[in-house]
């Protein structure tokens, strides 16, 4: 499945601010949001107090190409990886899922330069890299495959994203059964236990 | 069938050493026993032991920015108190001159910053998940607060606290001096020559609870009980559970317990 980027029009500088809807009425319902009077956003309010402005992540961090901007740069890395990996969940043969895997897969040493963009982000993309270190090759079961896509495309729509909240998408992708530590870290206990046993 | 009683060493080999054959024979242990019972005393011993090593491995990371220098440091510190093990000079060695298992990135630096991502997540991980990897949780220490490991604006791990609360008697002080008989059992079951230091510490700490009954039992004579603990507490009908049989057999045998090898 290919992120379709939405076209919405840009805002303009002189477009009026954006208030908080302070009608003091909680909203649940899509249908019963207050759409805002910005040009090109739609900003839905649930509550007096939250305000949820539905903006595309490309809109949001749209730049030229060329960019040096890290955040745009990683977002295209990303969108790569996605599709790479929705075009294995489409494969009709587990090997040329694997090469569509492999591909996404080479993705990751060039998402990692772009750690600082936050923990959740260096440790989601951290795990991946062990988790196919893990594997030896052996390729992605479809439960997997799915994991980590889904994994992607919700770092894709926040990147920036808390270490606790990287943390949770990394245990999404133990419970299918990916292995996300380094092989060496038990070796490094062992060998504090057995000094310390001496 | 009898119940598990599991001690710090399965949970650590469970929950901290990923990938591994010690993890992989802890849990089929864990899956022959219908009932696996942990008590907090283990949580409060692997907090402060394995995890809070880990912690200090995530910390000098953080630190030196180096994976190089940090197998460094830890050589030195196993050189200077202990031995310095095969498997560290081979981790020393890699963080030098091989990539195998090196994390991302091409610099000592990037590989410094993977380690430190994966101990991270590794950390907090492993603690919530220590709840989860047995039946039950039992013998809850209401002189011990559970609180999670924080990371601080430094970047470095908080794990405090790793003991009971000071100027409070042990919550197991009462069921252990009721027993006088099982204590001197144990304390029997210590080579009264052994050298090691915490052989020592825990024939003290148990003629301190068989002579001094009415004395208090504080977090020092808690933690320096130790082995023991697992044996007076394991139920009649459960096997300590445990790596470290060298010490934790006799101990259980004494007083006419089991502990078995997972």
């Amino acid at each position: 499945m290919s992120e379709t980027a939405i076209n919405i029009p840009k805002v303009q500088r002189h477009a009026p601010p954006q208030s908080p809807d302070e009608t003091g009425t909680p909203t649940t319902n899509r249908s019963e949001s207050t759409p805002s009077a910005v040009r090109g956003i739609v900003v839905e309010t649930h509550g007096a107090t939250a305000i949820a402005p539905v903006i595309e992540i490309d809109r949001l961090y749209e730049a030229p190409p060329g960019t040096s901007s890290q955040i745009v740069r990683a977002l295209e890395l990303l969108k790569q990886a996605i599709d790479f990996l929705a075009e294995a969940q489409k494969s009709n043969t587990p090997m040329e899922a694997d090469r569509f895997v492999q591909r996404a897969q080479l993705t990751l040493p060039k998402l990692f330069a772009y750690r600082s963009i936050g923990d959740g982000f260096g440790v989601i993309i951290n795990s991946l890299h062990f988790a196919f270190t893990n594997l030896r090759g052996t390729p992605l079961t479809p439960d997997q495959l799915n994991a980590v896509w889904r994994v992607l495309r919700e770092l894709r729509a926040r990147p920036v994203l808390p270490l606790e909240q990287g943390i949770q998408r990394v245990e999404e992708l133990e419970e299918c059964g990916l292995e996300v530590d380094p092989p060496d870290l038990g070796d490094l206990l062992e060998d504090a236990e057995s000094a310390s046993n001496e | 069938m009898s119940d598990a009683y599991v001690e710090t060493t399965v949970l650590t080999d469970i929950l901290l050493k990923p990938k591994t054959p010690k993890q992989d024979r802890a849990k089929a242990a864990l899956a022959r026993f219908e009932n696996t019972l942990l008590p907090v005393y283990s949580i409060k011993e692997w907090k402060a032991g394995p995890l809070d090593y880990f912690a200090w491995l995530h910390d000098k990371l953080v630190v030196t920015q180096s994976l190089r220098d940090t197998f460094q440091a830890l050589s030195v510190l196993a050189r200077g108190s202990y031995r310095q093990s095969t498997s560290l000079e081979a981790l020393t060695a890699a963080a030098t001159v091989s990539r195998r298992y090196l994390g991302l990135g091409n610099s000592d630096a990037d590989h410094a910053d993977s380690y430190r991502l994966a101990l991270e997540s590794l950390i907090i991980r492993s603690w919530r998940k220590r709840r989860k990897i047995t039946t039950r949780v039992v013998d809850d220490l209401s002189c011990y607060n559970e609180v999670e490991p924080r990371l601080g604006k430094d970047r470095l791990f908080d794990l405090s606290p790793q003991q009971c609360e000071r100027d409070q008697e042990c919550c197991l002080a009462p069921q252990l001096k009721s027993r006088p008989q099982l204590l001197q059992a144990l304390r029997d079951a210590i080579p009264e020559n052994s050298d090691r230091r915490e052989d020592q510490k825990r024939r003290k700490a148990l003629k301190r609870l068989i002579k001094h009954p009415k004395e208090i039992v504080n977090r020092e004579t808690c933690r320096d009980l130790g082995d023991a603990i697992f044996a007076f507490f394991c139920p009649a009908n459960a096997v300590v559970l445990t790596t470290n049989l060298r010490d934790h057999r006799p101990l259980a045998e004494s007083i006419h317990k089991k502990a078995e090898k997972p």
